[in-house]
């Protein structure tokens, strides 16, 4: 199975007054054709920056992407065109991601004529209703605008658009977090249904770890900019090796009257302009030892196959 | 236990351009003194707008049709804004929210915040209220709580804001604290320290608490009893053990069932057909029905009363 | 899988679709309609326009012709109004002045907006250095009381109308070009442009499709709110004696004139600033009623 991502030492820093931001740090990633890919950090770790740079929203300050083994790292305007129909991005907001001025069918046509993907209006027209269907939604919601639909379908025509180009590569941005627990049940299935179709590989962000657990063949677990642990979701999950995976997965509560929060994370992120030495989880590490302090620990392969970042191994 | 706080057939309306905004819709509640008790309900079911009615901070478009809110023995529903303001907010009802941010007065110190507090409730001398103020800040497990004191809103987190808040309504000594989705908008791991506070705190304080979230992991963590909430009326209360053991509802069962646990499958997910109803048109008859497997001709035309039907479980269903 | 749609299958659907579809210019006239003090606005604007259009028509006398011997009348069966000092009929003075007003107003307008607009949007979508220059000029500009500045560069180019419009253009866009910036800098931040770029817009479509549509109803909001700034403001360039001159009929040099007379005639002035005060709250009204109708999401309660 070829590799359709790969990421090279990736950094995106920002320029602030208080000093440079540095949300994405040095991430080395390979994504596998059809797998589905988690990633989960808290706010700040810079999961949100590390996907759109990816995309292309952002210019990489250094290392390298590569779609589908093109170098896409320093694409213009022009070529960036072209790579918008084979990646796309759902969002995690339903109710900013849709152009408030623009009917469900004005969001969906707009993918199909930028790329020239039907030879007419009414293949055009017909492949909208597809997609709608294919949503679980009528034909009739095309003449809708935004603030007509309830946040459960604003996500569905998000996700609609997202597939409209006919990508090969979907990223997710916490794409239910903004969504009650009722409908979330109804996205992630849609969500599985339409992979399986269309033989689409995925690339989800989410804080909500049981989300990611759910979804992903393997997961990545970021903070502060560098990956702390990657592999597979289920070794991972059943025994995160990371102290700060441990503390993360233990600071969530378990729908579970019987069993409460214990060792929960402690303190809080530093900030990203100024980054502690050495190992950034050290000062809210339970296990720190002197390394720690001192030097910064690389991703190293254990013998589960996973990769950790951490002296302790 | 008793009751300190019982709600019955509490109707609340908003006018709106489109109409009538039916949002509550006869909600009974009782909440025994000293547990913590969970509202549970998806978007817009009217959680928020029964906490607010409960401090009587509810928009001027609001109408109370009917019903009451009894808190030890008298009828909120009742006082005057006057003495809603004097004898119950505060010290007796306190309520924090869901953004820290916008709770907090940015042009006051954290000494200056609390301060406000202690001089309305704590009958001291001025001399005390630093020592009061600091006690409560490290009641919340704040660290370095003398530098803090000098320290302005904007220069803390969102997670020590929220901890704040609640050194805050703790400084007004209430009975009854209120919290709004107060864990929403926070990060997973500053939630698990804000439930750590909250838990610590419910064994030294003999408060209670009426925690307003759409989150069941939260409620299994810290509530003892839940109301369940849908559509503007409550469709079953019960302790937390029976709502994961035995949800009885067809909503709460299906609801129970969507959530991502640490073993769910996508296969076991359970989705609910349908939406939630608009409020201005919402349906005759059990507000549940046009989604519900199990509706029969009963069920569209008379809504069912909340009925007891074990120990500490009520459920309003006319197939139960 | 499914089955195949066909065009044939969805047609009718289609068609029946086309005809339910509200413009949104429909359902903003709707809303629009229900408001009645936005309605009554329309209503005074429509009369004032009315009134100077047919001016010629409907005025009893040629407010130029002046008639000495009777001057100063009280209000009469043939003068509704009164005559002013040089005897002209006050009424016939007011329906012309209204098309002076309107117009000039009009033009202000369209000059203020133009520029500020223009600069407010480059500012907000292009950031950078020339959002510094144009925040720069906004901050020196407003600095100044518009009138006194006005009043200057009026002094300048010296007297006439065309001058008027010119002075008060070239100090008074800073309200829109904030205005609209700030409406481009938060359209700029909301996800559905970042989701533009992400299906493959180019920046001109971004700003064509996504910016500019969800700007424009403040820029329309805008220029409604605007109008009555602009009419006070050349009333009282007209009062002070710059812009409009005698013999011209404008409401604020009628104000003007009519100040020496106030004991004797008071209606020369007074009447003149009743019809200054009605036009400006129609614009008023219709402003606030554009500004709810146009936005669906401003929780109304």
């Amino acid at each position: 199975m070829k590799n359709i991502l790969e990421i090279n030492n990736l950094k995106k820093y920002f320029n602030s007054p208080a000093g440079s931001v540095k949300a994405v740090d040095g991430i080395d990633l390979k994504i596998k054709k059809g797998e589905t890919f988690g990633l989960v950090g808290e706010s700040g770790c810079g999961k949100s920056t590390l996907i759109r740079t990816i995309l292309r929203l952002l210019k990489p300050s250094y290392g390298q992407i590569f779609l589908n083994n093109n170098d896409i790292t320093n694409y213009e305007q022009s070529e960036l065109k072209n790579i918008r129909k084979e990646m796309s991005l759902v969002f995690q907001d339903p109710h900013s991601s849709l152009n408030p001025r623009m009917t469900v069918f004005d969001t969906l046509s707009r993918p199909f004529k930028i790329h020239n993907l039907a030879k007419n209006k009414e293949e055009m027209t017909v492949e909208i209703v597809r997609l709608l269907k294919l949503m679980g939604l009528q034909t009739e919601h095309m003449i809708r605008f935004p603030h007509e639909l309830s946040g459960g379908q604003k996500q569905r025509i998000g996700i609609a658009r997202a597939l409209a180009v006919e990508p090969e590569l979907v990223f997710f941005d916490e794409p239910t977090s903004a969504l009650d627990v009722s409908v979330q049940a109804k996205i992630l299935k849609l969500l599985d249904k339409t992979r399986k179709e269309f033989d689409l590989t995925y690339f989800y962000i989410s804080h909500d770890i049981n989300l990611i657990r759910v979804v992903s063949d393997r997961i990545g677990v970021m903070y502060l900019g560098k990956m702390v642990e990657i592999g597979d979701a289920k070794t991972i999950y059943d025994k995160p090796k990371h102290p700060y995976t441990k503390g993360l997965f233990k600071s969530v509560p378990v729908p579970d009257p019987d069993i409460k929060l214990k060792d929960a994370l402690v303190g809080e992120v530093p900030s990203p302009v100024n980054p502690p030495q050495g190992c950034n989880f050290s000062p809210r590490c339970p296990e720190a030892i002197d390394k720690c302090q001192k030097e910064e620990p690389k991703l190293k392969k254990l013998d589960d196959g996973r990769r950790v970042a951490c002296h302790l191994f | 236990m008793a009751a300190i706080m019982d709600i019955n057939n509490l109707k609340v309306s908003f006018s709106t351009e489109e109409g009538e905004l039916k949002a509550l819709n006869g909600v009974n509640i009782s909440i025994k003194e000293g547990t913590f008790h969970g509202l549970i309900g998806e978007t817009g079911c009217g959680k928020s707008v029964t906490g607010r009615s409960i401090m009587a901070l509810l928009d001027n478009n609001a109408m109370i049709k009917e019903g009451e809110i009894l808190y030890k023995g008298e009828n909120l529903l009742n006082k005057t804004e006057k003495e809603m303001q004097d004898n119950y907010r505060g010290n007796e009802l306190a309520m924090i929210f869901q953004d820290p941010g916008s709770s907090l007065n940015p042009v006051f110190t954290i000494e200056n915040q609390l301060q406000e507090s202690v001089k309305m409730y704590r009958n001291t001398s001025k001399s005390k209220y630093r020592d009061i103020i600091i006690e409560e800040l490290k009641k919340v497990k704040l660290p370095d709580v003398e530098n803090l004191l000098e320290k302005y809103p904007h220069q803390l987190s969102g997670g020590m804001k929220q901890r704040v808040m609640i050194a805050m309504m703790l400084a007004c000594n209430p009975n009854f604290l209120i919290a709004d989705e107060a864990t929403t908008a926070l990060d997973v791991s500053i939630q698990a320290q804000f439930l750590k506070v909250l838990n610590d705190l419910k064994e030294k304080l003999q408060m209670t608490v009426l925690y307003i979230t759409h989150d069941l992991a939260v409620i299994s963590e810290i509530c003892d009893y839940v109301s369940v909430m849908y559509a503007g009326n409550i469709v079953e209360e019960l302790t937390v053990d029976e709502l994961f053991k035995n949800p009885v509802h067809p909503y709460t069962d299906k609801l129970v069932h969507s959530l991502l646990g640490p073993e769910t499958q996508i296969e076991d997910l359970v989705e609910i057909p349908g939406s939630v109803p608009r409020l201005i048109d919402p349906p005759p008859g059990c507000r549940f029905h046009p989604r519900c497997e199990e509706a029969k001709e009963i069920c569209k035309k008379e809504r069912p009363k909340l009925k007891k039907i074990a120990e500490n479980h009520s459920v309003a269903c006319h197939r139960r | 899988m499914e089955k195949e749609i066909t065009y044939e299958e969805i047609k009718e659907d289609i068609s029946n679709l086309k005809q339910q579809k509200t413009s949104q210019l429909s359902l903003v006239w709707r809303r629009f309609k229900e408001n009645k003090l936005a309605v009554f606005g329309i209503v005074i604007v429509a009369l004032m326009i009315g009134i100077a259009i047919f001016a010629p028509i409907i005025s009893p006398h040629d407010p130029y012709e002046t008639d000495p011997i009777n001057k100063l009348q009280k209000p009469s069966k043939s003068h509704p109004l009164g005559t002013d000092a040089l005897g002209r009929d006050v009424l016939s003075r007011l329906f012309y002045g209204a098309r002076i007003a309107l117009s000039i107003g009009i033009l202000i307008i369209l000059f203020e907006g133009f520029i500020g607009i223009i600069l407010g949007i480059l500012a907000g979508f292009l950031g950078g250095w020339i959002d510094k220059i144009v925040m720069w000029l906004v901050d020196v500009l407003r600095s100044f009381p518009v009138i006194v500045l006005a009043m200057a560069i009026a002094g300048i180019l010296g007297q006439g109308i065309y001058n008027v419009v010119i002075a008060l253009g070239i100090v008074g866009w800073t309200t829109y070009a904030r205005m609209v910036r700030s409406k481009i800098l938060s359209i700029k931040e909301a996800d559905y442009v970042e989701a533009g770029y992400a299906i493959g817009e180019s920046t001109f479509d971004v700003i064509l499709r996504y910016v500019i549509p969800n700007a424009i109803p403040t820029a329309i909001i805008m220029v409604c709110i605007m109008m009555p700034t602009a009419l006070i403001a050349s009333a009282t360039l007209s009062f002070l004696g710059l812009g409009v001159q005698p013999p011209m009929a404008s409401w604020g040099s009628m104000i003007s004139a009519g100040r020496d007379y106030l004991l004797q005639a008071p209606w020369i002035s007074t009447s003149a600033g009743i019809f200054i005060m009605i036009t400006v709250l129609g614009f008023n009204f219709i402003g606030d009623g554009l500004r709810d109708a146009l936005d669906p999401t401003t929780n109304r309660k």
